[in-house]
């Protein structure tokens, strides 16, 4: 009996954080245990299964959108492709003179049911992710028209992993109708592709050309890759246990009680929690290329070292990749490769000269694209400012290009000096923590007026034991955070360089590989921020 | 040839364009660029260029490009 | 085959040497008993392990309400009792389970007292399997003590019992008047106790039994924490598992409660004002039992005493 209630008393619930027991030490072993020993033919119907249970296991009856999202790739990939071979037909029977118009009405043909499954797709994410946002801010115009109407403010429970899932669907889409991809006519495989379970949370979002035939050929487990696999899961464990979790009741706090603090604080608050980001989200995306990898998958990765950019738009290709790549391959270069764009670059470039003129295309282009990305990351105005603050910066960016340019040649600086380097770098990371304050805080006005008092208000008050304790960290915990900060900087470096440290360990003998598990396990184990000292605080609590 | 290195370096100066093949990989041409990129080579070879050629396969060295443009001249 | 032979002998081998390391973990950071000031920084609750072999006379588990309604240093000053309260914040009871169990390694009280509110805390999964997990390997459980070795090795802090003297209990003079606008109305409803949490408490009422102490539940007064359905709900666990059940938010005569100043934050919880008559009730319960001697003039319990002294002082 106490196993029973053991096993259905939160386990479920507990399934969509990798870092989760009920993750790593039950759902995760035996999935690789029943893939093992299934035989090679059926290991991807096993695959199946498992996302599938995955899912059902976190969103229940909420699985219906993800086999909905399954269904309309399946059939207006065929659609497409069937348009697509009925155009070819058609034209090769014309002379050539007739073809242009022919072509434009296939061409707007197909146009037509990548609109219709935008509309499923992206509607469905809509409304339930956008509804109640939107029907908010309508009852607050109408209040401040002194209107008396009120429409209902509805609230929908979302499917897990639906804003990634969705976006993964529709690239699928409209790789078919570039022609990028044939329309598979199989929905298992489609399904396959859509649910396999550790990118299905927190993506990356994958390309069809990627992962569907590694996922449809799914093959016996290699001990190689379980090794390696299981030491990149152990890597983002480290960074997730070990800094983020420390620093999350810290930055709560700050974030909870921003005006308590002096400007020093908040800035520091706004650093921490940039840490904290980044530790979280890359250490889950280690755990997921790194539990893909013992299946012998290859998924993209999503983060490359991004703090060493210099620059915010280089930021955006280390940062969340697969996103940065999604929006631009399909919303940025959807709009500047239409034909009414493409128009206006060439005369604006004829008026305006080489610099300036494709910037009237490309600024629309890129406004579409961050308010998409502010509005992607969640339904508030905190997010949209996120969003149109990155704007801003990539757009002046470009546009003080020339001039910085003249600039650096005036004062005699190379730009290609180290030491200018590492400023950029630093300016990046300003520009960065700046723009996580907004995102993180409790609201775009809480968020402004932090970002006031960290302008105005910027010094440091009594920093002594006391208050650090207060906010939930210890010595001993900064010490450690340091530490492995150095660690992870130091991993950064050498994969900068190409270098790959399990690469390297794979090379050496016995005692140098077991010892640089053990060395993680333990690492992990000693100063990971669980147990008790970490639980939630009462602020009595926290005095003592 | 020279012409397109010319091209290339009036949208990005400072590279040198003969030898480096991670433009795209290194950040040197960011999206922006590759807009202006993509509009003039569109103008002065009287070519179009497809969105799904865009990518990092045709447009991470000079000569990458150029034999992206003598692909496309011929299709045409 | 053969290869799959290889390959599993070299993952068995592999798990073996890190049970090892494992155990051996364990052994470093399990306290022994001599503890120090960082050790109760990390856990305040460690201070019962520090505290002399067989000299507790009641121990308090439970959550916020129990390090704050519940003040060992009174009943000492007041009975001569000896008390040690081991409250977390948002205690769950497998946490609960845990600090019993340390108590009772070198321990032997005369009651439990079980604040109630944690029972209605659903235990997560994570944090229970981990508590079975620290069973095999305390290192789950103790890994934090990596700070106090650090401080034993670097720093000269001595033995912290001057810092402990509050035992568990957290003071505050802080008053938040709370309304008493429906408070304990009458309500026929249930809330049922969940059977993961029975079960905890089945095993903690089995723990206490097998080291002679007796386990009794109660309800210490909140307005906002606790109801009739919660009552009833408690008083049919207590029904069934046979254990004493004290529900102080009704005896509101015998425990007279002042909502205007009694409380730090509208009802939640007690101050010092209001759990110095909740421990005084315990008191006098305590003291009625004949096996509960006066130890207030007994030298071996001077360092009683003394951190009387510096509680008084601090607060």
């Amino acid at each position: 009996m106490q196993s029973s209630s053991f096993l259905l008393a939160g386990a479920v619930s507990k399934l969509s954080s990798f870092f989760s027991v009920s993750y790593l030490f039950m759902f995760l072993p035996v999935s690789i245990l029943l893939y093992f020993i299934a035989p090679k033919k059926l290991k991807k119907y096993v695959l199946l299964t498992e996302s599938m249970l995955f899912f059902w296991l976190i969103s229940g009856k909420l699985i219906v959108y993800l086999l909905f999202a399954v269904l309309i790739m399946h059939y207006c990939g065929i659609w497409l492709n069937s348009l697509q071979d009925e155009q070819r037909r058609a034209l090769s029977d014309l002379p050539r003179e007739e073809r242009k118009p022919r072509k434009k009405r296939f061409e707007r043909k197909q146009n037509a049911v990548v609109s219709f499954s935008v509309i499923l797709l992206i509607g469905t994410l809509l409304v339930l992710k956008y509804s109640s946002f939107f029907s908010t801010n309508i009852n607050t115009l109408f209040d401040a028209l002194k209107l008396d109407l009120r429409i209902p403010v509805p609230s929908y429970i979302m499917p897990v992993g639906i804003s990634f899932f969705s976006l993964q669907a529709l690239s699928y889409i409209i790789d078919v109708r570039r022609g990028v991809v044939k329309a598979d006519r199989n929905p298992v495989r489609l399904a396959l592709f859509l649910s396999f379970f550790p990118q299905i949370v927190e993506g990356p979002i994958i390309r069809y050309s990627q992962t569907a035939m590694q996922l449809w050929n799914a093959d016996r487990l290699s001990l190689r890759n379980l090794k390696l696999g299981m030491q990149r899961i152990m890597f983002g464990m480290i960074k997730k246990m070990i800094i983020a979790d420390r620093l999350n009741p810290f930055v709560t706090n700050i974030f909870d009680n921003y005006t308590k603090f002096e400007g020093g604080m908040v800035a520091i608050g706004a650093i921490a929690y940039t840490i904290q980001l980044y530790m979280d989200f890359s250490g889950s995306m280690d755990v997921v290329i790194g539990t893909a990898q013992i299946f012998g998958i290859s998924l993209p990765e999503n983060f490359r070292q991004p703090f060493f950019s210099k620059s915010i738009s280089e930021f955006w290709t280390r940062w969340h990749i697969t996103l940065g790549t999604w929006f631009k391959d399909y919303i940025f270069l959807s709009i500047t490769g239409s034909a009414k764009m493409k128009k206006l670059t060439s005369s604006a470039r004829k008026k305006i000269g080489n610099h300036y003129g494709p910037l009237l295309a490309g600024s629309a282009a890129l406004f579409c694209v961050w308010l998409a990305n502010g509005l992607w990351h969640g339904a508030a105005w905190n997010y949209i400012f996120f969003g149109l603050y990155h704007f801003a910066l990539i757009l002046s960016g470009s546009l003080i290009k020339p001039l910085s340019r003249k600039f650096f040649q005036a004062i005699k600086i190379d730009p290609k000096h180290t030491a200018y380097q590492i400023f950029q770098m630093l300016r990046t990371g300003l520009l960065v923590v700046i723009g996580e304050l907004f995102f993180r805080a409790n609201g775009f006005r809480n968020g402004w007026r932090m970002f006031c008092r960290m302008i105005s208000d910027f010094h440091f008050g009594a920093v002594d034991g006391t208050l650090i304790r207060k906010l939930g960290l210890d010595m001993y915990d900064c010490i450690i955070i340091a530490v492995t900060l150095l660690i992870v900087f130091a991993v950064s470096i050498l994969h900068e360089r190409g270098i790959s440290v399990r690469a390297t360990v794979e090379k050496k003998n016995v005692a140098v590989r077991w010892g640089f598990c053990y060395a993680m396990m333990a690492y992990i184990i000693m100063f990971g921020a669980y147990g008790i000292g970490y639980a939630a605080v009462d602020p009595l609590y926290a005095q003592f | 040839m020279e012409r397109l290195y010319e091209i290339l370096e009036d949208i990005q100066p400072d590279v040198d364009y003969a030898t480096c093949d991670k433009l795209i990989d290194a950040h040197i041409l960011d999206s922006l660029a590759l807009l202006s990129l993509v509009s003039e080579l569109e103008e002065e070879y009287d070519i179009t260029i497809p969105t799904i050629e865009i990518n990092q396969n045709n447009f991470n060295s000079a000569k990458k490009i150029m034999d992206l443009i003598l692909r496309l001249k011929e299709d045409y | 085959m053969k290869v799959y032979l290889k390959h599993i002998l070299h993952i068995t081998v592999f798990l073996i040497i890190f049970v090892v390391i494992l155990l051996g973990l364990s052994r470093l950071v399990v306290p022994k008993n001599g503890l120090n000031a960082a050790d109760t920084d990390i856990d305040q609750n460690n201070g019962i392990i520090g505290e002399k072999e067989n000299t507790i006379d009641v121990l308090f588990l439970g959550d916020s309400e129990a390090y704050s309604a519940f003040v060992p240093m009174l009943l000492w000053e007041q009975y001569g009792i000896t008390s040690y309260c081991c409250g977390t914040s948002a205690q769950t009871l497998d946490n609960t389970e845990s600090y019993l169990m340390t108590c009772l390694e070198r321990q032997t009280p005369e009651y439990v007292i079980l604040e109630t509110d944690t029972i209605f805390r659903e235990a997560s999964f994570d944090a229970s399997f981990l508590q079975k997990a620290n069973m095999v390997f305390p290192v789950f459980l103790y890994h934090d003590r990596w700070k106090s070795i650090c401080n034993n090795i670097f720093t000269q802090k001595n033995k912290n019992e001057l810092k402990d003297y509050a035992k568990g209990y957290k003071y505050t003079d802080a008053v938040n008047p709370a309304s008493v606008k429906g408070y304990m109305k009458a309500d026929k409803t249930v809330k049922e106790v969940s059977a993961l949490n029975k079960n905890y408490i089945s095993n903690i009422n089995e723990k206490c039994k097998s080291k002679g102490a007796k386990l009794i539940l109660v309800s210490t007064p909140s307005t906002q924490n606790w109801d009739m359905a919660k009552h009833n709900g408690i008083t049919q666990l207590a029904d069934e598992l046979k254990l004493e059940y004290i529900d102080m938010n009704l005896l509101q005569k015998e425990i007279p409660i002042n909502w205007e100043k009694d409380t730090r934050d509208k009802g939640d919880h007690l101050n010092y004002a209001g759990a110095s008559k909740v421990t005084r009730y315990l008191g006098e319960l305590f003291s009625k039992n004949e096996r509960m001697a006066d130890h207030r003039s007994d030298p071996d319990y001077e360092s009683w005493n003394r951190s009387l002294a510096e509680f008084k002082k601090q607060f």
